[in-house]
């Protein structure tokens, strides 16, 4: 355990002293930021450090495992629509719960409650919608490449007729739903759900679920601005 | 500062994250109590990893909303206020580089590729590649702030882009590049790079922070998925050693 934690350091030390050493440099160079706010950098960037160190931990110790044992049981015992019900909830509640989505859906909704309400049940219902349709395409095994076409040419078409706020929000939106709480937990969900499968391989069938998954938030959005302005 | 300040709004960010953590372990138990039937042991080496995974989760979220987010409106208005905007354009290049390199979700995708392809594509060819294209996309998206590109313009042709590449490109790599494309902004990008083009649109002259402010993660989104298809089109000219695995 200790070995696991010692390498993680080092590695999150060597990605994230750059980044504060820029701010840092920047700070009194050109910047000159009002010293409180100077001050919460730094503790910030200490609980950062200590943060991502201790979540990348858990991540390969717990959730991996985790998502992998209950993706590789899924197909094994459940049926379809039992299947379809737990990868929908599974969906919405984590990708609610993603942190990204709520700062962004802050940022647009403009500090109206309703509109960043009905945002993040957009994003989030999108998101459980189409990673649905991913874990059944692996079931199926209809061709990674074709579904991603076929949806993408929809997000092209719709993105023609939305306004332009709303793309913006729209692709943004697509953009921070896969982050770190959704990210680790869908990889490991597909990545399990394949290992059990047999002539599925991990590299063209476990990977795609996050990719296809993100375009439902962006045709939620997309399609909220073509039919409701 | 008031001492108690660097811990104001963790309470609300921790009942936040409470929920998916309660689900996966109510997923976990019934599917151990059921099916699994793991030895205690590995349960409780289970559970430890999620309670590192929620403590580390919530302090690094709010290291960002104390630490990044403010730093980055600063950024961005500093540089938003000056006659020569267009120096955004090199600082989002740079920093958008670092950044992703600092992103961990970025971590974690470029170890689960290496081991899913059995050492075939090593992470830090997904990490660099990834840091490369998304600091290039940064830079682009920060020139679209500062002289007002219409997003359209920017974001139709890359999609389109994205899904002509999807045809050439190694079927091993397509699925693992549209990944990538959400995967590289996570919360860091969002709370810096996001702030730091409000904060520049807001200060611009003739830009609406909401119309020219947002849209850059769409932006970034598209960066890995052209870059890591091209990236494939390298392999299938010239594979590295240990064999294809093409299939």
């Amino acid at each position: 355990m200790l070995k696991i934690i010692r390498d993680i350091t080092l590695e999150v030390l060597k990605a994230f002293l750059p980044v504060v050493l820029a701010i840092v440099v920047l700070q009194f160079t050109v910047l000159y930021a009002p010293p409180e706010i100077f001050l919460r950098f730094l503790i910030g960037s200490g609980m950062v450090f200590v943060g991502i160190v201790c979540f990348l931990f858990g991540v390969r110790t717990g959730i991996l495992p985790l998502g992998r044992d209950i993706g590789a049981e899924l197909p094994q015992h459940g049926s379809v629509p039992l299947i379809i019900t737990a990868v929908f909830i599974f969906g919405f509640v984590v990708t609610a719960a993603e942190p990204g989505v709520m700062v962004l859906a802050e940022m647009a909704g403009e500090a109206n409650t309703d509109a960043t309400t009905a945002l993040v049940f957009v994003v989030a219902g999108g998101m459980a919608v189409l990673l649905t349709a991913a874990i059944l395409r692996i079931l199926i095994g209809f061709p990674t490449r074709h579904l991603l076409a076929v949806v993408y040419l929809i997000v092209i078409v719709l993105a023609v007729f939305t306004p332009p706020e709303f793309m913006a929000i729209a692709f943004d939106a697509g953009g921070v739903s896969a982050g770190p709480l959704t990210v680790p937990v869908f990889l490991a969900l597909g990545l399990g759900f394949v290992s059990v499968l047999t002539q599925r391989s991990a590299l063209s069938d476990g990977f795609g679920l996050i990719g296809l998954a993100v375009a439902g938030p962006i045709i939620g959005v997309l399609l909220w601005g073509v039919f409701f302005l | 500062m008031t001492p108690q300040a660097p811990f104001e709004g963790l309470g609300g960010i921790a009942l936040d994250i409470a929920l998916p953590f309660a689900l996966l372990i109510v997923f976990f138990a019934v599917f151990q109590l059921v099916f699994l039937k793991r030895s205690r042991q590995y349960v409780l080496i289970l559970l430890r990893g999620l309670a590192f995974a929620y403590v580390g989760l919530l302090l690094f979220l709010h290291g960002i909303n104390i630490a990044l987010m403010p730093m980055g409106t600063e950024i961005g208005e500093l540089f938003g206020n000056l006659d020569h905007t267009w120096v955004l354009i090199p600082i989002g290049f740079v920093l958008g580089f670092l950044v992703t390199l600092a992103e961990p979700q970025v971590r974690v995708l470029s170890e689960e590729v290496e081991e899913a392809s059995a050492g075939y594509i090593r992470a830090p060819v997904i990490l660099y590649t990834l840091g490369a294209a998304v600091a290039a996309f940064a830079a682009l998206g920060m020139a679209r702030t500062v002289y007002g590109i219409p997003l359209p313009t920017i974001m139709i042709p890359g999609y389109g882009l994205a899904l002509i590449l999807l045809f050439f490109a190694d079927r091993n790599f397509v699925a693992m590049a549209f990944d990538s494309g959400s995967i590289a902004t996570g919360p860091m990008t969002v709370a810096f790079i996001m702030s730091m083009t409000i904060g520049a649109a807001t200060a611009i002259e003739g830009r609406n922070p909401a119309v020219d402010g947002l849209g850059l993660i769409g932006i970034i989104t598209l960066a890995p998925i052209i870059s890591l298809q091209l990236v494939s089109l390298a392999y299938r000219i010239r594979p590295p050693q240990g064999g294809s695995q093409d299939g």
